[in-house]
């Protein structure tokens, strides 16, 4: 006998991840999924982040990672709460997960909350967790066809941060041609063309997490 | 390497299902995936013949049905399977498109005794 089902495979991940996202609204935090391949810079542009805001913004950041806690080490080092979560050889956070850790926060003293997620621009695409944007980073070494490769990252997240701009003039990466084809599958897509080594460009992330802030 | 935990999902959803409709033997679980998906079908084969011992969905046979990506041209309206380093839209060259099929992944349906 055949029974139809018609029900989404994630739809268990899901149910949690709009409760964390019911818990973050209730608590004003603006939680924001840092995505990336490892090495594209997550940890750099957080830290950035924490120096440029720690004065006006309230920030706490939960480090994912299979294992180790290098990052959150870095991060507490600029005076900011941040907690580990090892997946234990998971190649993403799912919500199950997120939501584990935002019960060891103080949510009520938190205006921005970043979750560095698992350095993979695959898995973690797929995986709802419950924050309000979800963003990704793409360096310049990693080259300008990853949107072809990994394009439901590509066409799901809020913002993409092109990293590590210092590189771009020994670099054959398109920008142009990089910039037209992901706002091409992803209309409402922002874009940053950042360097942290060198400053150009974190201002208008900056500018934009002060916008987001507000409308949190 | 996500498929352990989705298999497991895939598991409790087919004997929700079945206990529903009062059967005693999961036979077939009917899969339909998007080419979006990063999903590997023999792992959550292999990992499903484990997680499925003891249980009324031991044995059954996952099949799964692939949907390639597909895309809408916002210009012309034009529907296309995108090229793999390319996704202009081929009638208009346009890069104005979006993704409306190849993200899909559900459970379609169950074969049950």
């Amino acid at each position: 006998m055949k029974v139809t089902v018609l029900q989404d495979i994630m739809s268990a991940n899901d149910k949690i991840a709009d409760k964390n996202k019911d818990l973050l609204d209730k608590n004003n935090v603006l939680a924001i999924n840092v995505m990336s391949s490892p090495g594209a810079g997550k940890t750099s542009l957080i830290l950035e982040t924490i120096k440029r805001l720690k004065e006006k913004v309230r920030i706490s950041v939960i480090e994912a990672d299979i294992a180790s806690t290098m990052d959150a080490d870095k991060i507490i080092k600029e005076g900011v709460a941040a907690i580990q979560i090892n997946t234990g050889g998971q190649c993403h956070t799912d919500a199950n997960m997120f939501s584990a850790a935002l019960e060891k926060l103080p949510l009520a003293d938190i205006d921005l909350l970043f979750l560095e997620n698992v350095g993979n621009l695959v898995c973690p695409a797929e995986f709802r967790i419950g924050t309000q944007k979800n963003i990704m980073l793409l360096s310049i070494p990693e080259g300008d066809d990853k949107p072809f490769k990994y394009p439901l990252m590509f066409s799901t997240v809020d913002a993409v941060v092109i990293s590590k701009m210092d590189y771009l003039p020994v670099s054959d990466f398109n920008l142009g041609q990089f910039e037209r084809v992901i706002k091409g599958m992803n209309q409402s897509v922002r874009i940053f063309c950042i360097s942290v080594k060198n400053g150009d460009g974190v201002a208008d992330w900056i500018k934009w997490l002060e916008t987001q802030l507000k409308e949190c | 390497m996500h498929e352990l935990g989705i298999t497991q999902g895939i598991l409790d959803m087919a004997i929700t299902r079945a206990k529903e409709a009062e059967s005693k033997k999961v036979l077939q679980i009917n899969l339909v995936i998007g080419e979006a998906s990063s999903i590997v079908d023999d792992c959550i084969q292999f990992y499903f013949d484990f997680a499925s011992k003891e249980t009324l969905a031991e044995g059954a046979k996952l099949n799964f049905t692939r949907i390639p990506l597909q895309m809408k041209c916002r210009d012309c309206g034009n529907t296309f399977n995108p090229e793999k380093e390319s996704w202009a839209c081929p009638q208009c060259q346009k890069w104005d498109v979006e993704l409306i099929r190849g993200t899909e992944f559900y459970m379609e349906s169950i074969e049950v005794d």
